[in-house]
Formats: C-alpha cells, structure tokens, sequence
C-alpha cells in the first residue's frame, strides 16, 4: 500500500507546517514591530558574556514612527553593551496600545517592560496585582534611584510601594504662537494668565482672527481641562476613596459656562469643527496650521510643534490660573512611566533595563527628554548642553509649575469609565444639544452609578 | 459506531484534522468562554464574579447608550442593505446588457469591494465628506450649504450608508453570475407574446433572480449588523459626534477595551448573535412566499 504510506507521510507533514507556520507567524509580527532588533547574538561566542545565559526581554511602548527611531536606536545600544539580551519590541500608537496592552495582561502574557501613564490607567493596572515591585530590586542595587527627585518617585508608588519609574514628567501647558499674535497685531499679555485675563484676550482676539481661526481648541472635550479646573477649585477629578466626584456641581456648571462663552464669540471652534478634527494628527490640528493662538497640550510636545512650525515663534504659557480658586494653578503631573509585568521571565535582567533606561546618560542622551522632564537631577544637569531653546523653555517652564501645584494623585479605579461619559456630556453641551444644567444634572446621575458599582 | 466510522474515515478525518482542531481552539472553545462570561462581572485582570443576568438586564433596561447603538446599527442596516443591493441590481442588469468591455466594467466595480472596511478608505471618507472636501464642491453646484457632513451629528451617519452602499461590488458580480444563469429561451418565448422589457424584467429577470436576491439579502444583513471599522474610524473611536455613529460592534469595544468591562461585552456579543439569528430566520421563514427554486 504505498499510496497509503504517500498519505500518511503527508498528513504528518502538513501537521509539522502548521505547526511551524504558527510559531513562525508569531516571529514574523514581532520582528517587523522594530526594525534593527533581527540581529541575534550568536557571535558572542569568544567574548566574557559566553556564561550568562540569552535573555529576551519584550518591551512595548507608545508612540509614533518618530519615538520609535529614538527607542530603536536606545535598545539597540543596550543590546550591544549586553550581548546575552535580545529586546523584542512591541511598539503602538497610543490608541491602539492600551487595548493591545489590557488583552495581553488579560491573557497572561503582557510584555516584560512596557509604558504606563500613571494619572490615566495607573489605577487600573496597579489596583490588581498585575504589575512587579520594584522594591527589592531598588534594595538588591539593581534599580538605581540616585539623584531622583522624592516627588517623581512618590509619583510611581501605590499603597506604599514603588511600582513605576518616571521616563520623563511632564504637565499640562498652552503652547502659543507668538509670530501669529504679532501677526494680528496683538499683544500676549502675560504667560501667567488668569481664566478672566485670557476672556479678556480672547475678546479682543476674536475681532481681528480670520475665517477658521481661533484663540485655542475646545478644551471642554479634553479631560485635562477639567482635572485642572477641579483641582483649582480645591477637589479633583473623582474623590480620593473613588466614590464620588472631586468637584460641585456647581464648579462643573461654572466650567462649561466660561467655555461655552468662548464658544459663542468664536474664540473656540464650534462642536461641529471639533469633531472633525477629533483623532487627527497634530500636524493637522488649527495650531500646527497657524490658525489658532494657542493649545493645551503636555509641554513635552512643544518641540514637536517646533518641528511641525518652523517659521513660528513659539512659547509656553500657563494653564490659566484661577484668581479666586483654591489653588491658582491646578496642572498634574503627568507621568509616563516604566513598570515590569508580573509575569515578567526575567525579572532582573527587566530591572537592570529599567534602571539603565532611565538613568543611563547616554541613554537618556538619546531619549533626549522625548516624553517629558527627566525626574532624575543627573540626567537633567547632561542634558542641559544639549538642549535647543524650546526645550530650554520646557525645562523652565516645568520648574516653575512644579513650585506651584497641589501634589498629583493617580485617579482612582473606573475614572475611565467616567471619563467617558464626562466627554459624551461635554460633546452634548458643545452641540447645543442639552443645556448646561441639564447635562450636569445626568453627568452626576451616571458619574455616580458608574462609581457606586 | 465511531469506532467504525474512524476505520473507514480515518484518512479523511486526518485530513480534515488541522480544520477540526482551528474551530476548536479558535471558534467553539473561546465561544464557550464568552457566553460564561457574559454571567459575569469581569475586568480582564482579575478572575470573574458570577452575576447571573444581570448584565443583560442592564442592557435592555437601563443603558440608553445600548438602546441608541441599536438605533444606530438598525438604521444603517435597513436603509443601507436595500439600498446597495438595488445599487448592485441596477448596475448587473445594465452590465449583462451587453455592454462592451464587461471584464472591465465589472472588475472596476469590484474594487470598493475589495478596499471594503479597511481603514485607509474610512479615512478617505473622512477626507471626502470633510468640510474642505470633494463632497461639498459637489453639492454647492446645486446651491447646498458646505457642510462636514461627517461631524454634524445628523448626517454623519448617512455617509457611512453611502460608503455601504458603494461598496456594492461583490453583490453585483453574484447578481451577474445569476443573470447568466437565466435560460435565453425564457425571454424569447416572451417576446413572441409580445411582452415589453419591464415585463420581462418583472415577470422573469426578478422571479428567476429571487435565490440570488435570496443569498444575497441575508449575507450582506449579517455582514451589515458586524460593521466596525467605519464607524471606528469616522466617528473618532467613540462612535461620534454625539453617539450618532456609535454602531453595536463600537459600543461592545468600547465596553471591552476601553472600559474593561469584558462580562457586560460578552453578553452584549452574545445579544447580537440573537438579534442577527433573529433576522435571518425571519427572512427564511420568509423565504417560503417569495423565493423562487425553479419547477
């Protein structure tokens, strides 16, 4: 029976190719993720490295094609001082990273090292014992917090231990286009400015601003806005034991009604225009295109701007104080950091990365500030030679902030969920489509189902 | 008996193996799991907690953004399908016309099809239906106001139909194959009687055409009710403005991923799966009366 044997030779075959396509298909999708990463060590043969054992380390973060160049070429550097540590890179833009990031923990297997914002998914991640302690490899000498500033370490702590290290700290500022308020043949009054100082600005603004110009995009549908104005008036964005909101009514009804002003005199584009925009690049946004005089954003990205507006002069205003409020300003630090995965195979050789990601200087060289302020005092103090006049700006601006805000809490458990019906209502007010009471009114009503649960 | 049925069968079921296993792992094992889950509260990182029915309760009694992505995804189903299928209709009759170049014609309408629910076409639409877009040079010839059509909440769900509708490409070439199939004689017989093209349109193209119109009604309904990308894409990830093109699948994502509220999605899947059951017996139910399987 040879036809038989013919049969049974191809079925055990087929078996082994599907098999083998599987486990290739897995390699093919990591690799075409980085793109220098293909490079085995195979040669270390001859070199002092030969006893420690190859260690794959995988680390995801955020970003966009420009972050990945920078991350490549600092993985790339650490692969070549540690020769037994192939890094596989998961890299993701931010939308689709989170949910990419929540399946893989879900299923078990979430990368080793990965990137964490700390004020928005701290909470959800930390809350679960998902997440490695860094504790003891800080006391075993792996991880190094020399010269770290205590409020960036408190920063990456949750119920008293340290979980996260801070890539860079940043907070939440108005970038604004000097040459285009020269332009208008308008003066900025000051970078400090106050609610009422920027209505009074954005008065006069608006008699000279063309067709599709504006004084600064919605802020109404940007959650920051907000979280700044709670904090202001003394509260936060969800109450510290995550029952309840952080604010009044009447503060939220206070907010929507200053902005919905700015709304009707044309300082800020209609719902209908924000919508469009919402979800593209920041290259297309009103800024970038030199139509509007400001935008709120992570004071980070302001070299990116830089990038996108060459001819521009540019610099970096305040969060509007508020006169009357609490606390004048009320920015958070936002924190994209550095955790290990629980589950994490190698977890002192994830440390060791850690540590040196954030702390090495030509590391950070490389990573040039890329997502904020440095928390770490050494690495700020080598970078300083290297730093163009916008993130010399950052830098001061950052160190002025910090001086005067209230401390940052990560936002408690569900303050996602919250979040997004805060922006549903937000949208609904934008649009005309509820009265401002009215929409406080459901926004609480669900706000506080969602917390109760 | 299964003893038997391996001995004579077994090269076959070997073969059929790598089949058997993939349903397995991929399709019943993880269905299973989710139709467990849908009794229960679970946040992807910690173990589920059995909740009986309540998520469905929820659902149906006291999440007016549930009810609204069905009014969403209802709209866009039966006003799109019937529209892209006359769209495909119209365009296979004209074709088997005879007109000239029909390769041509056909593959070119084939295209849309085979771009179908990808994201560079979403975000073309984006671009198109955008206040700076073609759409509004279009219309303003007949005196429309500009408009971005896909941020106004009341109209961005009509071009997310029309992007339904132009993707009639792959009904059209199953109506041509049918129209083939249509015996010449037919048509001749009824031109000796003397009857007119509408006639013959209405007395013989459609009711021969019913299985077609038949498979092709049911699957494009189903494919319809699972539409993600556009909506995910045009109306910003949230299924804007205002919840306007927030379609079923959106929302089920948006409760399993960004809420991390796996339990309530998985009964939300499992929802669907009734609705769409639902709909597709109704239409063989409906088959009986007017399909036409020839003899």
């Amino acid at each position: 029976m040879r036809v038989k044997q013919i049969v049974w030779f191809l079925v055990i075959v087929s078996f082994f190719f599907l098999i083998v396509g599987c486990g290739g298909g897995d390699d093919n999708t990591t690799a075409s993720n980085g793109e220098n990463q293909t490079e085995t060590n195979d040669d270390t043969d001859d070199s002092e490295d030969t006893v420690k054992e190859e260690v794959e380390i995988r680390f995801a973060w955020w970003g966009n094609t420009e972050r990945d160049a920078i991350y490549n070429e600092i993985l790339d550097l650490y692969e070549e001082q540690n020769p037994h540590v192939t890094i596989i890179r998961e890299p993701s833009g931010w939308g689709d990273y989170w949910t990419r990031l929540s399946t893989q923990t879900a299923g078990g297997n979430a990368p080793d090292v990965f990137g964490l914002h700390l004020l928005l998914y701290g909470t959800e991640y930390l809350s679960k014992d998902v997440i490695e302690p860094l504790d003891p490899y800080v006391e075993s000498g792996l991880i190094s917090l020399e010269g770290w500033d205590e409020s960036v370490i408190d920063a990456g702590k949750y119920n008293g231990n340290l979980y996260a290290l801070a890539k860079g700290v940043t907070t939440q500022g108005l970038l604004t286009n000097l040459s285009f308020i020269e332009s208008l043949g308008l003066e900025l009054p000051s970078t400090d400015m106050t609610y009422n100082e920027l209505m009074d600005f954005a008065k006069e603004a608006v008699n000279v601003l063309g067709e599709d110009e504006y004084v600064i995009g919605d802020p109404t549908i940007i959650e920051h806005g907000i979280e700044t104005w709670a904090v202001q008036k003394g509260g936060s964005f969800i109450s510290e034991d995550g029952t309840s909101l952080g604010f009044s009514k009447e503060d939220l009804i206070e907010y929507w009604t200053y902005w919905d002003e700015m709304r009707t005199i044309g300082a800020i584009p209609s719902a209908q225009v924000s919508a469009e925009y919402s979800g593209m690049p920041e290259e297309s946004t009103h800024f970038a295109q030199g139509k509007a005089i400001f935008i709120d954003r992570p004071i980070n990205r302001a070299r990116m701007f830089a990038g996108y507006m060459p001819e521009a002069e540019l610099t970096i205003a305040r969060y509007p104080l508020m006169e009357d409020g609490v606390h004048s300003g009320g920015e958070q630090l936002q924190v994209p950091a550095i955790v290990m995965s629980k589950n994490a195979k190698h977890k002192e050789e994830a440390a060791k990365l850690i540590s040196w990601f954030v702390n090495d200087l030509e590391a950070t060289k490389i990573y040039n500030a890329e997502n904020g302020i440095p928390g770490t005092a050494p690495v700020r103090e080598n970078l300083q030679g290297s730093l163009g006049p916008i993130e010399a700006l950052t830098f001061d601006h950052f160190e002025k902030v910090v001086a005067d805000i209230p401390a940052t809490r990560m936002r408690p458990e569900g303050s996602v969920t919250v979040l997004s019906a805060y922006l549903r209502y937000a949208e609904e007010v934008a649009f005309g489509r509820t009265a401002i009471e009215d929409a406080v009114d459901a926004f609480f009503e669900e706000a506080e189902r969602i917390l109760a649960n | 008996m299964l003893l038997k049925l391996w001995h004579k069968n077994k090269i076959a079921l070997l073969f059929l193996a790598p089949w058997f296993i993939g349903i397995i792992v991929l399709g019943i094992v993880p269905m299973i799991a989710s139709l467990y889950l849908s009794f229960t509260n679970y946040n992807m990182f910690q173990a589920p907690t059995w909740v009986g029915l309540s998520n469905y309760q929820t659902m149906l009694f006291s999440d007016s953004r549930f009810i609204q992505s069905l009014k969403v995804t209802f709209i866009y189903v039966f006003v799109g399908v019937p529209l892209q299928l006359l769209m495909a209709f119209t365009l296979a009759y004209i074709l088997n016309k005879g007109v000239k170049g029909l390769a041509g014609f056909r593959a070119i309408y084939y295209v849309p099809s085979l771009l179908g629910p990808s994201i560079a076409i979403a975000i073309l639409w984006r671009q198109i239906f955008g206040t700076n877009g073609v759409f509004n040079d279009v219309v303003s010839i007949f005196g429309v106001q500009p408009n971005s059509w896909v941020s106004d909440p009341s109209t961005a769900l009509f071009t997310l139909i029309v992007l339904l509708v132009w993707q009639f490409g792959s009904p059209m070439v199953i109506f041509l194959a049918g129209l083939k199939q249509i015996p010449e004689d037919l048509y001749e017989s009824a031109s000796i009687d003397g009857a007119g093209s509408l006639t013959k349109l209405f007395k013989i193209t459609i009711p021969m055409l019913t299985p077609i119109i038949f498979f092709n009604v049911v699957m494009q309904i189903i494919g319809a009710f699972q539409a993600f990308t556009p909506a995910y894409i045009i109306g910003g990830e949230r299924g804007g403005p205002l919840d306007s093109t927030l379609f079923y699948t959106l929302y089920l994502y948006i409760k399993a991923f960004t809420e991390f509220q796996m339990g309530y999605a998985s009964a939300m899947a499992w929802m669907l799966l009734v609705i769409i059951a639902t709909f597709t017996g109704l239409l063989f139910l409906s088959a009986k009366k007017w399909v036409f399987y020839g003899e």
